[in-house]
């Protein structure tokens, strides 16, 4: 059982050799524990890349999650252009009166 | 629950696949073996696959893995109308997991590339469910402006 309530790190897979080039794959790994539960949630972060001496590192891009936070980004435009467009409604309004 | 019993084997677990799976915890000693297999299988390994070589391509396909769970226990007593003692106790609990591919890395002789994987359909989902907040926020409005 892990030590800490919550617990947020970049880990490494076991090392996969193909040919000269040598891959060790690395996951985001957010770890919270609870007495009497857990919650884990492990995404794959990047892929390290070793040849001839020159390392590289390789971002693996979740299109899923780059398309919800989009999503939720022009989501939160929207409700703050509405609600702006309500105060704005609500004193042409009271200058009205 | 097979899936998770076959994983469970692999890792060659201390615990044994049927205290796990399909049987019933009777302690807090047995649930806290059980949420701690938990936190041992979620580990870096379990979501990259193995290399899986066609010719001169070698592809590790990489998932996303979530996995929560949860038990609880509780047990009460007090006397009876007879003045004896009587007591009670359950437990219960539960869990769930996800999967979800989101990339295969390509090992060929151009290099290594990372392809990313497109779920056209969970995509479509996100969009049409932020297209019907958005309509349902603005007749809100409209309604209330009314």
């Amino acid at each position: 059982m892990p030590s800490q309530w919550v617990e947020w790190s970049v880990r490494s897979a076991d090392p996969v050799q193909a040919g000269p080039l040598r891959m060790t794959p690395q996951a985001h790994v957010l770890r919270i524990h609870w007495p009497g539960g857990g919650f884990v949630w492990n995404h794959p972060a990047a892929v390290i890349v070793e040849r001839d001496g020159v390392t590289e590192r390789l971002p693996v891009i979740d299109v899923l999650w780059a398309v919800r936070l989009g999503l939720l980004a022009v989501l939160g435009v929207w409700l703050f252009g509405l609600i702006l467009l309500a105060l704005f409604s609500k004193r042409s309004v009271v200058k009205e009166r | 629950m097979s899936e998770d019993k076959e994983l469970i084997d692999e890792k060659a677990a201390p615990v044994s696949a049927e205290s796990i799976s399909g049987a019933a915890v009777h302690s807090t000693e047995q649930a806290a073996a059980v949420i701690g297999r938990l936190f041992d299988v979620a580990q870096p390994n379990a979501i990259f696959g193995k290399p899986a070589e066609f010719g001169d391509y070698t592809i590790i396909t990489a998932s996303e893995v979530t996995v929560g769970m949860g038990v609880g226990f509780g047990a009460g007593g007090g006397p009876t109308e007879e003045g004896d003692e009587a007591g009670g106790g359950g437990g219960g609990g539960g869990g769930g997991s996800l999967g979800r591919p989101v990339a295969a890395i390509i090992v060929g002789p151009q290099g290594v590339r990372v392809e990313p994987i497109v779920d056209a359909t969970k995509i479509s989902i996100a969009f049409f469910t932020a297209i019907g907040a958005m309509f349902m926020s603005w007749r809100a409005m409209r309604r209330a402006a009314q």
